[in-house]
């Protein structure tokens, strides 16, 4: 069944609060597409208004070609996760599981068929009997994702659903989600406010700040050329450096320094470099000169946090190159990855 | 805890127990004891009976009535107040527009005295000036005034209304406090697997609130089997004891007849059905507790 979501102009206002301006999206059928952003940037209003959960104050919302503005959210074929994974506390693991297959009336033999063929994917078939309050985070999120597949939706909606698990765990469920959708093929939409997440499951990511859309792209597009300041801070751990200064004559000056950057209008500008985009030189042979403020070995990398006249700016070296606090270091930027936006409006210029 | 320690403890406990006790417990101790004599106002010194007072009581036609009139009050009003109180939480649990100032005005029967109750609600029944008679006539629903509170047939349902209409409020109060604790994310997680309002309120709203329901109905139990105010004033029991319940019957025949052996032993008979309902008040507020320690 086609499950391509399309958003056309979709507006949504809660009294005087815009939570979401204008957005015009397009999802593909079999997508794995995330919303990303940080808290009140619009991104779990639009999962709720395509759920039907919230009404839009304006604008359209399309599921396989069909206008659903009106349609409840319970024939809207479509089943979500959530954050606190919302299983009913008194009911087992199997209840839980074959809920939407109960209320759809499907018989009884039909029903525990589905129900441990859906636990059985989720590795869950061992504890059908168990109630919510008897497992673990890992194992709910495992029953709120079998119960959302039970009935082979058209969409699935995933709001934050990894976010209450430890590091560990979030890192196995996020290959399985993955691995999982892959296997159903089911149009997914996924909201995050968690840059790693949205980097490792989707297919492509939207990245939403003060209730505008501020670049859709795949993983690689939004970290290799972020549209903006905003997506260039925000993606990437540790996020991007941006240095703000002033291109005249083909060299851009900063608070500590200047360097040849060729092709850019004069006026103000913002350039950005990624940690790993920057190399360590002596002091005065590199484009920034600056002291060690912190060293911490990552394991397979070194982090590196170097102080440049007010700001800091993180560089990745090698696991065997940590500087001891307070060195004296040159910086070196990768003119070939260098980023630059507009000193003005953040967009970038190339 | 030493045997010094558990001696000191006793000794700081003994003036509040003491205080406890005769407050508390004497007279209803006192109360049995009067059950076994028999008390009268021409011969006021009393006469031990033992529990032939008892056997009197209970052979007698008024303690039927009493006994079946208290539990139709009783149950009449715990039902209809859990679930008026139920549906008007509902209602104000939804986002409605000034919904404080119907919260205020929903509670306002709750906080007028018993007394200021059953006087406003005899003129309410007044079969010639009464609102209730000429608003029936008027919508259709009645042809001619009827004597609600002077009909047997009828004065148990007329007080039972009031009694619903005053105590609703309170009931009202516990189920909203007990919806607005229900996960969201639950219902919504309902809605989204197909279940409509109906199946939502049956599959997750009762069964997250269902001990705070138990509670709320033990103890409406408690309170209306003790209720007095509002039948005494409105019917003193009649006509022909038709809505006479355990204390408005203790009432008369204690303190309008004197005749004490009688009302003690009415009164030691509703210490006992009282004694249950809060053993199971106990009992269902202990599951709560163990419930919310849970979850």
């Amino acid at each position: 069944m086609m499950a391509a979501v399309e958003l056309r102009d979709l507006h949504k206002t809660f009294g005087a609060y815009t939570a979401l301006e204008r957005l015009n999206l397009e999802i593909e059928d079999g997508e794995f597409l995330v919303l990303l952003g940080p808290s009140g940037c619009g991104k779990s209003t639009t999962m709720r208004l395509i759920a039907g959960l919230e009404e839009p104050s304006s604008g359209d919302i399309l599921i396989g070609g069909k206008r659903v503005n009106d349609t409840p959210p319970r024939d809207r074929d479509l089943a979500m996760v959530f954050q606190n994974y919302a299983l009913y506390p008194h009911m087992t693991v199997a209840e839980n599981i074959g809920y939407p297959l109960k209320v759809a009336r499907v018989p009884r033999t039909a029903r525990a068929d589905r129900v441990r063929a859906a636990a059985a994917k989720v590795e869950m078939a061992h504890l059908l009997d168990r109630r919510p309050g008897e497992l673990s985070g890992g194992q709910r999120q495992r029953v709120a994702l079998a119960r959302a597949i039970v009935r082979t939706p058209r969409l699935f909606l995933m709001d934050e659903p990894l976010s209450n698990l430890d590091a560990k765990l979030r890192t196995v469920m996020r290959a399985e989600l993955r691995h999982l959708q892959k296997e159903l093929a089911t149009t997914t939409i996924y909201v995050t406010h968690d840059q790693v997440e949205a980097m490792t499951l989707a297919d492509r990511i939207v990245i939403l700040n003060d209730a505008r859309i501020q670049q859709i792209g795949t993983p690689k597009e939004v970290y290799e050329r972020p549209a903006n300041t905003f997506v260039a801070g925000f993606i990437g751990g540790p996020p991007m450096t941006l240095i703000p200064g002033t291109v005249t004559a083909d060299r851009f000056t900063h608070e500590t320094g200047a360097l040849d950057l060729p092709g850019q209008p004069d006026g103000p500008a913002i350039i950005g470099a990624r940690p790993e985009d920057i190399r360590v030189t002596a002091p005065g042979a590199g484009d920034l000169d600056g002291t060690v403020f912190s060293s911490e070995l990552l394991g397979d990398a070194t982090l590196l946090t170097v102080r440049v006249g007010p700001a800091l700016v993180a560089v990745k070296v090698g696991p065997d190159d940590g500087r001891d606090m307070d060195a004296p270091v040159g910086l070196s930027l990768d003119r070939a990855k260098l980023h630059v936006f507009d000193g003005q409006t953040g967009q970038r210029r190339d | 805890m030493t045997r010094k320690d558990r001696w000191l403890l006793w000794i700081f406990l003994a003036p509040s127990l003491g205080l406890i006790g005769l407050f508390l417990y004497w007279p209803m101790v006192g109360t049995v004891i009067e059950s076994f004599y028999a008390t009268s106002f021409i011969s006021p010194n009393p006469e031990f009976v033992g529990f032939d007072g008892y056997r009197e009581v209970f052979s007698d036609r008024d303690f039927d009535d009493v006994f079946w009139n208290s539990i139709a009050w009783t149950l009449g009003v715990v039902v209809f107040q859990n679930m008026l109180g139920f549906l008007a939480a509902m209602l104000l649990n939804q986002g409605l527009p000034f919904r404080g100032v119907t919260r205020a005005l929903v509670l306002m029967p709750f906080v007028l005295p018993g007394v200021v109750t059953a006087i406003l609600w005899r003129f309410m029944y007044d079969p010639q000036l009464g609102l209730v008679n000429s608003l029936m006539i008027r919508t259709g629903l009645a042809s001619e005034t009827s004597a609600w509170l002077a009909n047997p047939d009828t004065a148990m349902a007329a007080v039972i209304f009031v009694a619903v209409w005053k105590g609703f409020p309170f009931s009202m109060l516990i189920y909203l406090a007990a919806l607005q604790t229900v996960d969201r994310s639950q219902l919504e997680a309902a809605t989204l697997d197909g279940a409509g309002p109906l199946r939502r309120l049956w599959d997750v709203t009762l069964p997250a609130i269902r001990h705070v329901i138990l509670v709320n109905v033990v103890l409406t139990l408690i309170l209306t089997f003790n209720y007095f105010d509002i039948v005494w004033v409105m019917t003193r029991g009649g006509p022909q004891q038709a809505t006479h319940i355990f204390p408005t019957k203790i009432y008369e025949t204690g303190f309008g007849q004197f005749r004490f052996g009688e009302a003690a032993t009415y009164g030691v008979v509703s210490i006992l059905v009282l004694a249950v309902l809060v053993a199971l008040y106990v009992i269902v507020q202990a599951g709560a507790n163990r419930r919310g320690r849970r979850t």
